[in-house]
């Protein structure tokens, strides 16, 4: 157990360093630097802006720097959000995304095990067929139409909730649904494709022999064998879940991860950029962990390796 | 593992969840501001002196004053922080005087000295301020902030550890002494050094000469920089309440220029204490406007808090303000009108006109000091010739393009300075404009004589934008419009904001959007941009003769004069046409009736410190809106 620890998380530090290198080598080799304004910075201004932010060295010397400076733990300052630390944003965009991440997690969870019970049970039925649909639906619509939907519905033609905005219960129920549907959906259907696989092997038949009733068998049996392929699914699932999502934060105002993420690619913010690369990178890596770990305690069969 | 413990961890993992939910749900919601407004994005910093956009500005504007302030209104510099002042007959010196009753918000009175601390602190180098060329109209502030000095030059050196006893972030301690030499040596102006080598000073200070070298550590000839000193630079604080400004040359706009956030003060206790960026943390920031900073939440909301010092306190009206951050401009559209915002700068421009039409008390786009064009790359065959240009620019016909896309009012635009500038000989209404109308019979007369009839010959010409639906839609219009009028083929390319930018800075383009919105009120801040090597120039243009009219109404003292000069230049820009005109813009506020003292103004600048709310209206107004 130590040594597979031991062994998984030198393989996790060098995964890190192998993503640091890569994220260094193509966010410099693209066209365009932090520090290409609209209205070009005379010559000596934008030294005095490179040398703040320690980007007058060569490629070479800025590796340098910077691998030294992250592997304290410090990730830099922001060059776009000059007031705040990559360390500060992530400390207050992280807790945000995390909240509507689990929230979101728990719909998807509540609403895909259900439907996909059901939807095993009841196979090739009205009720099958129609949960089906909505999760397929669910995985091919994209999440702004699902968000622009469900403000149309639930915000103008039926006001249960606000607009937008992130500071109150109220504010995160709309946007955590639109964010778990396509996980919903996922569940929904690897939980049913799981149930169809079990219910049909022996030990399953030898329970209904035994006379228990149908909710002993499923919950007791079925749904445990099940659970193998979701568990697998959800690790790398709950890690994007939890970095927050692009789309979602911006129509509804959430200032959580997902829109930095995409903004300081745009805005060329080289370290808030790397900084969100690194904490995406190891959350994914420590999420799959917990998973293989889950995966002895779910089925006595798996030994680490 | 045994089964109970396999059962405890996933009694452990339930347990998990439900603690996670838990603290997911519990919030404390804040109460609501007196007036919230959508700020569509994240500001860069609450330091006025690295800032540079609009969104800062309305932060900045709250938070600090100048000497002057500005008309909400009209624009006009009213005093500030300066109760008065008086300009010399050359127009080169003005003299404020500092209200007595100026204080920053931790009570502490407010001074010249202030100022003029300020003010060095923006052109230092190590401020790295973005928009410090506001001030190099101030006599030396342009070679104080280059660093490049003389032989014989009074210089300051700023020594690396901060005088003894003095605040952790203070500035080191100055040495004084005169320039004598410098290796290696400073490059021609006009020679960019890729890298900044490490250079050693000589300068004698009481008859003797000692050597230092910026950048070498805490030993001997160790140094931050060597700069002009600045007792040289025209920003002098002659008591507590005298500020004196020199200025280089005659600039007929630099009283408004110092209602500018670049221009404003910052607390001097406050930065030496803590440095930066820790000094604007909500809890050490001091500042001097009509707000207070009171919470800071990223990407969130800004709260702001009337001041209990600033002096003109009796006129602020209202006593909390929330800015949101918000992008999107439809989910700012969509708080606005579910009544949870009461301003939104802007709206979504698929909807403007049916939205100008159903709210028309509260959506009045007002002309805007914003001109949108295109640039063109001179240096690129075929557009390096002036009559493919003309051609080019009378075969567009503007006036489709304000009507199908840009749909809120625009003016379709025939030179560069947008027609808002009273007294300015320039643009006044389309018909009358500089370069010619649209005429597609001209236009192909022209191309033919450049040699390429019917457009025959004429390589595909690239057209760059950033990505944005807007201008995807006027540069597949253009597009179309030259293919039919010119039988050009154009070829619409977009590339994300800042390869865009990136392209267009380094002349890797032939044809591309661009967009420009005035710093201060005055021609100059548009024509200033094509001068030879200007660094807005971005098309490779270069005219001697224009070059000389624009320096010679920088240093023209008589302000009629000054204008016909501008607009001389102009005339020669819009005859070369290195840009093609397009439209000027307008500002599309989005007000509820009853806030007051928000006014469409040519600079979209709307001081916050002005505004009030009517309860009264406001509730009779909801009570409508509710029964609508």
């Amino acid at each position: 157990m130590i040594a597979f620890m031991f062994k998984r998380l030198l393989w996790i530090a060098l995964t890190l360093w192998v993503v640091f290198t890569i994220t260094f080598a193509l966010m410099r080799s693209v066209k365009g630097g932090p520090f290409d304004r609209e209205r070009p910075m005379a010559p000596q201004v934008k030294k005095n802006m490179e040398r703040r932010y320690h980007m007058d060295g060569t490629w070479l010397e800025q590796y340098g720097y910077e691998l030294g400076r992250d592997l304290t733990g410090d990730l830099g300052f922001s060059t776009r959000l000059e007031d705040y630390s990559v360390n500060e944003i992530i400390a207050d965009g992280l807790p945000k995304s995390f909240t509507l991440g689990i929230l979101a997690m728990m719909f998807a969870m509540s609403l895909g095990f259900t439907a996909g019970v059901i939807s095993a049970i009841r196979r090739g039925t009205l009720l099958d067929f129609t949960l089906m649909s909505f999760a397929t639906a669910g995985i091919a619509l994209p999440s702004f139409v699902v968000a622009g939907l469900a403000i149309m519905l639930f915000v103008f033609v039926w006001p249960l909730f606000p607009v937008a905005g992130f500071g109150s219960l109220r504010q995160v129920i709309l946007p955590s649904l639109c964010l778990g549907a396509p996980y919903a959906a996922e569940i929904a259907r690897l939980v049913r494709t799981g149930m169809l696989d079990v219910m049909g092997k022996d030990y399953i038949r030898t329970a209904y022999a035994k006379g228990l009733m149908t909710p002993a068998v499923v919950f007791r049996h079925a749904l445990r064998g099940a659970l193998l392929p979701v568990v697998s699914s959800l690790g790398p699932a709950i890690a994007g879940i939890l970095t927050g999502s692009m789309v979602i934060e911006s129509i509804f105002a959430i200032p959580g991860l997902g829109y930095h993420f995409v903004q300081s690619a745009l805005q060329k913010d080289y370290t808030l950029a790397m900084g969100l690369v690194l904490l995406d990178t190891t959350l994914l890596c420590v999420m799959n962990l917990v998973v293989d770990l889950l995966y002895t305690v779910l089925d006595p069969r798996v030994k680490l390796e | 593992m045994p089964p109970f413990a396999r059962n405890l961890v996933v009694w452990l993992i339930l347990a998990m969840c439900v603690a996670a939910t838990v603290w997911a749900v519990s919030f404390r919601p804040t109460p609501k501001a007196d007036f919230t407004f959508v700020n569509s994005a994240e500001i860069q910093s609450v330091d006025p002196a690295v800032i540079t956009g609009q969104v800062e500005g309305r932060i900045s504007d709250a938070l600090f004053e100048g000497l002057t302030s500005w008309d909400p209104k009209t624009l006009a510099p009213r005093p500030g922080m300066a109760e008065s002042w008086t300009i010399s007959e050359d127009k080169l010196t003005y003299t404020f005087k500092i209200r007595p009753d100026a204080k920053w918000s931790d009570g502490s009175p407010l001074t010249a000295h202030d100022f003029e601390w300020s003010h060095r602190r923006t052109l230092d180098p190590q401020t790295a301020s973005e928009y410090v060329y506001q001030l190099f109209y101030v006599k030396n502030a342009e070679k104080y902030a280059s660093g490049r000095v003389e032989a014989g030059d009074r210089v300051e050196i700023e020594l690396n550890t901060p005088p003894r006893g003095g605040p952790l972030h203070a500035r080191g301690e100055v040495l004084k002494g005169k320039f004598v030499s410098v290796t290696p040596p400073f490059p021609k102006a006009d020679e960019p050094e890729k890298k900044a080598p490490k250079r050693v000073y000589i300068v004698e200070i009481d008859g003797h000469r000692r050597s230092f070298e910026p950048g070498k550590g805490d030993g001997d000839g160790g140094c931050k920089q060597v700069l002009l000193d600045f007792a040289e630079v025209g920003c002098h604080a002659l008591d507590d309440s005298t500020y004196e400004i020199t200025l280089g040359y005659p600039t007929a706009f630099f009283l408004s220029l110092t209602g500018m956030y670049t221009l404003y003060p910052v607390n001097r206790p406050c930065i030496d204490e803590y440095g930066f960026p820790e000094w604007t943390k909500v809890e050490y920031l001091v500042t001097n406007g009509p707000y207070r900073l009171k919470e800071r939440l990223l990407r969130e909301r800004i709260r702001l808090v009337k001041s209990d010092t600033y002096w003109d306190r009796e006129h602020v009206k209202l006593d909390t303000i929330d800015a949101l951050v918000i992008e999107s401009e439809t989910t700012a559209l969509n708080l606005y009108l579910k009544g949870e915002v009461d301003w939104i700068p802007s709206v979504p421009t698929t909807i403007v006109k049916q939205l100008i039409q159903k709210y028309s008390r509260e959506l009045t786009p007002t002309p805007y000091f914003q001109a949108y064009f295109y640039r063109i790359n001179v240096t690129r065959p075929p557009l390096d010739n002036p009559l493919v240009r003309r051609a080019l620019v009378l075969a567009l016909d503007k006036r489709a393009i304000v009507e199908s896309v840009t749909r809120a009012g625009e003016t379709p635009a025939r030179s560069l300075v947008p027609p808002v500038i009273k007294n300015y000989p320039g643009f006044t209404s389309y018909e009358s404009g500089m370069c010619g109308d649209f005429d597609p019979v001209e236009a192909q007369k022209l191309l033919a004589q450049a040699g390429y009839p019917g457009g025959r010959g004429l390589p595909k010409i690239p057209l760059l934008y950033n990505s944005d639906e807007a201008h995807k839609m006027i540069a597949e219009l253009v597009q179309r419009q030259w293919k039919e009028n010119l039988g050009i083929d154009v070829d619409p390319q977009n590339q994300e904001w800042s390869a865009y930018l990136a392209a267009q800075n380094h002349l890797d383009y032939s044809i591309c959007r661009a967009g420009w919105i005035g710093d201060y009120f005055d021609p100059a801040t548009f024509l200033g941009m094509f001068v030879t090597g200007g660094g807005n120039n971005e098309t490779g243009w270069s005219n001697a003769r224009y070059d000389e009219l624009m320096r010679n109404s920088d240093r023209e003292p008589d302000p009629t004069k000054r204008l016909r000069l501008m607009h001389d230049a102009e005339e020669i820009l819009m005859r070369e046409l290195p840009i093609i005109p397009v439209y000027f813009g307008v500002s599309k506020n989005m007000v509820k009736p009853y806030v007051h003292g928000l006014y469409g103004n040519v600079l979209d600048v709307h001081p916050l410190g002005r505004l009030s709310v009517d309860r009264d209206e406001k509730t009779e107004f909801l009570k409508s809106e509710g029964s609508r």
